[in-house]
Protein backbone atom coordinates (compact mmCIF):
# COMPACT_ATOMS: atom_id res chain seq x y z
CA UNK A 1 0.00 0.00 0.00
CA UNK A 2 1.81 3.08 -1.25
CA UNK A 3 0.77 6.42 0.26
CA UNK A 4 2.66 9.64 -0.50
CA UNK A 5 2.55 12.58 1.87
CA UNK A 6 3.23 16.28 1.53
CA UNK A 7 2.95 18.65 4.50
CA UNK A 8 1.66 22.02 3.29
CA UNK A 9 1.55 24.45 6.23
CA UNK A 10 -1.23 23.12 8.46
CA UNK A 11 -2.49 20.64 5.88
CA UNK A 12 -1.20 17.09 5.40
CA UNK A 13 -1.90 15.87 1.86
CA UNK A 14 -1.93 12.07 1.56
CA UNK A 15 -2.07 10.74 -2.00
CA UNK A 16 -2.96 7.10 -2.54
CA UNK A 17 -0.52 5.76 -5.14
CA UNK A 18 -2.60 2.64 -5.86
CA UNK A 19 -5.51 1.90 -8.18
CA UNK A 20 -7.53 -0.09 -5.63
CA UNK A 21 -8.46 0.12 -1.97
CA UNK A 22 -10.13 -3.26 -1.62
CA UNK A 23 -10.48 -6.17 0.81
CA UNK A 24 -6.94 -7.35 0.01
CA UNK A 25 -5.33 -4.13 1.29
CA UNK A 26 -7.95 -2.51 3.56
CA UNK A 27 -6.16 -3.34 6.82
CA UNK A 28 -2.81 -2.17 5.45
CA UNK A 29 -4.44 1.08 4.35
CA UNK A 30 -5.99 1.69 7.76
CA UNK A 31 -2.70 0.96 9.55
CA UNK A 32 -0.65 3.20 7.22
CA UNK A 33 -3.18 6.01 7.67
CA UNK A 34 -2.84 5.71 11.44
CA UNK A 35 0.97 5.92 11.19
CA UNK A 36 0.77 8.99 8.95
CA UNK A 37 -1.87 10.91 10.91
CA UNK A 38 -1.12 10.05 14.54
CA UNK A 39 0.17 13.01 16.51
CA UNK A 40 -0.96 15.43 13.80
CA UNK A 41 -2.99 18.52 14.53
CA UNK A 42 -4.20 20.06 11.28
CA UNK A 43 -6.30 19.17 8.33
CA UNK A 44 -5.80 15.99 6.31
CA UNK A 45 -6.60 15.80 2.60
CA UNK A 46 -6.84 12.29 1.19
CA UNK A 47 -6.30 12.42 -2.57
CA UNK A 48 -7.97 9.41 -4.22
CA UNK A 49 -7.27 10.60 -7.77
CA UNK A 50 -5.40 7.44 -8.77
CA UNK A 51 -7.90 5.06 -7.17
CA UNK A 52 -10.42 3.60 -9.62
CA UNK A 53 -11.99 1.03 -7.30
CA UNK A 54 -13.06 0.99 -3.64
CA UNK A 55 -15.14 -1.88 -2.24
CA UNK A 56 -17.01 -2.02 1.08
CA UNK A 57 -13.83 -3.07 2.93
CA UNK A 58 -11.93 -0.13 1.44
CA UNK A 59 -14.78 2.19 2.33
CA UNK A 60 -14.76 0.85 5.90
CA UNK A 61 -11.01 1.51 6.06
CA UNK A 62 -11.48 5.11 4.91
CA UNK A 63 -14.18 5.59 7.58
CA UNK A 64 -11.79 4.04 10.12
CA UNK A 65 -9.06 6.45 8.99
CA UNK A 66 -11.38 9.33 9.80
CA UNK A 67 -12.37 7.87 13.17
CA UNK A 68 -8.79 7.37 14.29
CA UNK A 69 -7.93 11.07 13.84
CA UNK A 70 -7.56 13.01 17.05
CA UNK A 71 -9.97 15.78 18.08
CA UNK A 72 -8.08 18.63 16.44
CA UNK A 73 -7.86 16.97 13.05
CA UNK A 74 -10.34 16.65 10.24
CA UNK A 75 -10.22 14.95 6.87
CA UNK A 76 -11.38 15.86 3.39
CA UNK A 77 -11.40 13.65 0.31
CA UNK A 78 -10.71 14.64 -3.27
CA UNK A 79 -10.38 13.21 -6.77
CA UNK A 80 -13.07 10.54 -6.52
CA UNK A 81 -13.33 8.64 -9.81
CA UNK A 82 -16.84 7.60 -10.95
CA UNK A 83 -16.93 4.12 -9.40
CA UNK A 84 -15.45 5.40 -6.14
CA UNK A 85 -17.92 8.27 -6.02
CA UNK A 86 -20.72 5.73 -6.61
CA UNK A 87 -19.75 3.65 -3.55
CA UNK A 88 -19.82 6.74 -1.33
CA UNK A 89 -23.25 7.75 -2.67
CA UNK A 90 -24.81 4.27 -2.47
CA UNK A 91 -23.81 3.98 1.20
CA UNK A 92 -24.53 7.69 1.82
CA UNK A 93 -21.01 8.14 3.19
CA UNK A 94 -20.80 11.13 0.81
CA UNK A 95 -22.84 12.98 3.46
CA UNK A 96 -20.25 12.21 6.16
CA UNK A 97 -17.09 13.34 4.36
CA UNK A 98 -16.11 16.69 2.90
CA UNK A 99 -15.54 15.74 -0.75
CA UNK A 100 -13.88 17.98 -3.35
CA UNK A 101 -13.44 17.55 -7.09
CA UNK A 102 -9.66 17.74 -7.04
CA UNK A 103 -6.66 18.67 -4.92
CA UNK A 104 -6.69 22.42 -5.75
CA UNK A 105 -10.37 22.60 -4.71
CA UNK A 106 -9.61 20.74 -1.47
CA UNK A 107 -6.66 23.05 -0.76
CA UNK A 108 -8.81 26.12 -1.41
CA UNK A 109 -11.48 24.81 0.99
CA UNK A 110 -8.78 24.12 3.61
CA UNK A 111 -7.41 27.65 3.27
CA UNK A 112 -10.85 29.25 3.33
CA UNK B 1 -42.62 -17.16 -44.60
CA UNK B 2 -40.93 -16.97 -41.20
CA UNK B 3 -37.35 -15.87 -41.17
CA UNK B 4 -35.29 -16.38 -38.08
CA UNK B 5 -32.20 -14.26 -38.24
CA UNK B 6 -29.08 -14.64 -36.14
CA UNK B 7 -29.77 -11.24 -34.58
CA UNK B 8 -33.25 -12.06 -33.30
CA UNK B 9 -32.04 -15.33 -31.81
CA UNK B 10 -29.29 -13.44 -29.99
CA UNK B 11 -31.80 -10.99 -28.55
CA UNK B 12 -33.98 -13.62 -26.95
CA UNK B 13 -31.55 -16.26 -25.66
CA UNK B 14 -29.34 -15.36 -22.68
CA UNK B 15 -25.69 -15.22 -23.67
CA UNK B 16 -22.88 -16.21 -21.34
CA UNK B 17 -20.71 -13.29 -20.18
CA UNK B 18 -18.15 -15.16 -18.11
CA UNK B 19 -17.63 -18.26 -16.03
CA UNK B 20 -14.79 -18.42 -13.51
CA UNK B 21 -13.73 -20.94 -10.89
CA UNK B 22 -10.93 -20.23 -8.42
CA UNK B 23 -9.72 -20.68 -4.86
CA UNK B 24 -11.40 -18.25 -2.46
CA UNK B 25 -8.46 -16.04 -1.41
CA UNK B 26 -8.30 -12.20 -1.43
CA UNK B 27 -5.74 -11.87 -4.22
CA UNK B 28 -7.51 -14.50 -6.33
CA UNK B 29 -10.71 -12.47 -5.98
CA UNK B 30 -8.79 -9.43 -7.19
CA UNK B 31 -7.50 -11.32 -10.22
CA UNK B 32 -11.00 -12.66 -10.97
CA UNK B 33 -12.43 -9.14 -10.80
CA UNK B 34 -9.85 -8.01 -13.36
CA UNK B 35 -10.95 -10.86 -15.65
CA UNK B 36 -14.58 -9.87 -15.07
CA UNK B 37 -13.77 -6.25 -15.92
CA UNK B 38 -12.17 -7.40 -19.18
CA UNK B 39 -15.16 -9.60 -20.01
CA UNK B 40 -17.62 -6.78 -19.29
CA UNK B 41 -15.74 -4.39 -21.59
CA UNK B 42 -16.62 -6.67 -24.50
CA UNK B 43 -20.34 -6.28 -23.79
CA UNK B 44 -22.73 -3.55 -24.89
CA UNK B 45 -23.46 -2.64 -21.25
CA UNK B 46 -22.96 1.01 -20.34
CA UNK B 47 -19.89 1.91 -18.24
CA UNK B 48 -22.02 2.61 -15.14
CA UNK B 49 -23.69 -0.80 -15.42
CA UNK B 50 -20.27 -2.46 -15.87
CA UNK B 51 -19.01 -0.63 -12.79
CA UNK B 52 -22.01 -1.68 -10.72
CA UNK B 53 -21.52 -5.32 -11.73
CA UNK B 54 -17.86 -5.18 -10.71
CA UNK B 55 -18.76 -3.69 -7.35
CA UNK B 56 -21.57 -6.18 -6.77
CA UNK B 57 -19.32 -9.14 -7.61
CA UNK B 58 -16.51 -7.77 -5.44
CA UNK B 59 -18.89 -7.70 -2.46
CA UNK B 60 -20.29 -11.17 -3.10
CA UNK B 61 -16.87 -12.76 -3.67
CA UNK B 62 -15.29 -10.99 -0.67
CA UNK B 63 -18.11 -12.35 1.48
CA UNK B 64 -17.27 -15.88 0.35
CA UNK B 65 -13.60 -15.37 1.30
CA UNK B 66 -14.22 -13.55 4.58
CA UNK B 67 -17.31 -15.34 5.86
CA UNK B 68 -18.20 -18.59 4.07
CA UNK B 69 -14.64 -19.94 4.33
CA UNK B 70 -13.78 -18.15 7.61
CA UNK B 71 -11.96 -20.51 9.95
CA UNK B 72 -11.67 -23.28 7.37
CA UNK B 73 -9.37 -24.08 4.48
CA UNK B 74 -10.24 -21.91 1.46
CA UNK B 75 -12.22 -23.89 -1.07
CA UNK B 76 -13.43 -23.08 -4.51
CA UNK B 77 -15.84 -20.41 -5.60
CA UNK B 78 -17.54 -20.50 -8.96
CA UNK B 79 -19.12 -17.44 -10.57
CA UNK B 80 -20.94 -17.23 -13.86
CA UNK B 81 -23.02 -14.54 -15.51
CA UNK B 82 -25.34 -14.47 -18.49
CA UNK B 83 -26.98 -11.52 -20.17
CA UNK B 84 -30.44 -11.34 -21.68
CA UNK B 85 -32.09 -8.28 -23.20
CA UNK B 86 -33.32 -6.92 -19.89
CA UNK B 87 -30.98 -8.18 -17.20
CA UNK B 88 -27.74 -9.82 -16.17
CA UNK B 89 -28.16 -13.02 -14.16
CA UNK B 90 -25.30 -14.02 -11.86
CA UNK B 91 -24.83 -17.31 -10.02
CA UNK B 92 -22.15 -17.66 -7.33
CA UNK B 93 -21.50 -21.07 -5.71
CA UNK B 94 -19.16 -22.12 -2.90
CA UNK B 95 -18.86 -24.95 -0.38
CA UNK B 96 -18.15 -22.83 2.71
CA UNK B 97 -20.35 -22.30 5.73
CA UNK B 98 -23.95 -21.15 5.24
CA UNK B 99 -25.19 -17.60 5.69
CA UNK B 100 -26.39 -16.98 9.28
CA UNK B 101 -29.85 -18.56 9.65
CA UNK B 102 -29.38 -19.74 6.05
CA UNK B 103 -30.91 -16.47 4.95
CA UNK B 104 -29.94 -13.25 3.22
CA UNK B 105 -29.18 -10.69 5.97
CA UNK B 106 -31.58 -7.81 6.49
CA UNK B 107 -29.58 -4.60 6.30
CA UNK B 108 -30.37 -1.04 7.21
CA UNK B 109 -28.48 2.03 6.00
CA UNK B 110 -25.98 3.46 8.48
CA UNK B 111 -27.18 5.97 11.06
CA UNK B 112 -25.63 9.09 9.57
CA UNK B 113 -26.52 11.19 12.58
CA UNK B 114 -24.44 9.09 14.92
CA UNK B 115 -21.29 10.68 16.37
CA UNK B 116 -18.20 10.09 14.22
CA UNK B 117 -16.79 7.55 16.69
CA UNK B 118 -19.94 5.42 16.25
CA UNK B 119 -19.90 5.39 12.45
CA UNK B 120 -19.86 1.86 11.05
CA UNK B 121 -16.68 0.51 9.47
CA UNK B 122 -18.43 -2.57 8.15
CA UNK B 123 -21.82 -3.79 7.06
CA UNK B 124 -21.62 -1.91 3.78
CA UNK B 125 -21.26 -5.10 1.75
CA UNK B 126 -24.81 -6.45 1.94
CA UNK B 127 -26.17 -2.91 1.71
CA UNK B 128 -24.37 -2.53 -1.63
CA UNK B 129 -25.45 -5.98 -2.84
CA UNK B 130 -29.11 -5.35 -2.08
CA UNK B 131 -28.98 -1.83 -3.53
CA UNK B 132 -27.30 -2.85 -6.78
CA UNK B 133 -29.25 -6.06 -7.46
CA UNK B 134 -32.92 -5.92 -8.39
CA UNK B 135 -33.38 -9.43 -6.96
CA UNK B 136 -31.26 -11.74 -4.75
CA UNK B 137 -31.98 -15.40 -3.96
CA UNK B 138 -30.04 -17.74 -1.69
CA UNK B 139 -30.12 -21.53 -1.60
CA UNK B 140 -28.27 -23.89 0.71
CA UNK B 141 -28.20 -27.57 -0.13
CA UNK B 142 -25.75 -30.49 0.11
CA UNK B 143 -23.09 -28.26 1.70
CA UNK B 144 -23.23 -25.74 -1.13
CA UNK B 145 -24.16 -22.05 -1.05
CA UNK B 146 -25.77 -20.73 -4.19
CA UNK B 147 -26.45 -17.02 -4.47
CA UNK B 148 -28.36 -15.82 -7.52
CA UNK B 149 -28.51 -12.14 -8.41
CA UNK B 150 -30.24 -10.16 -11.13
CA UNK B 151 -29.10 -6.72 -12.27
CA UNK B 152 -30.85 -4.56 -14.88
CA UNK B 153 -28.87 -4.62 -18.14
CA UNK B 154 -28.42 -1.02 -19.24
CA UNK B 155 -26.90 -0.68 -22.71
CA UNK B 156 -24.43 2.06 -23.57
Amino acid sequence: MKLETVQEDETLVISVDETRIDAAVAIQFKDRMRELTSGGTGRVILDLGKVDFVDSSGLGAIVAAMKQLNGGQNIALCGLQPMVDRVFRLTRMNTIFAIHDDLPAARAAAAG
Amino acid sequence: MVRVTRTSAKETAPSALFCLRFEARPLRVRAALQDIRTALRRTALCPECQGDLQLLLAEVLNNVVEHAYAGRAPGEVCVRAAESAAEVHIVVRDRGGPLPNEAIPQVAPADLFAPVENLPEGGFGWLLIQTLASRVEYYRSDGENRLELWVPAVPA
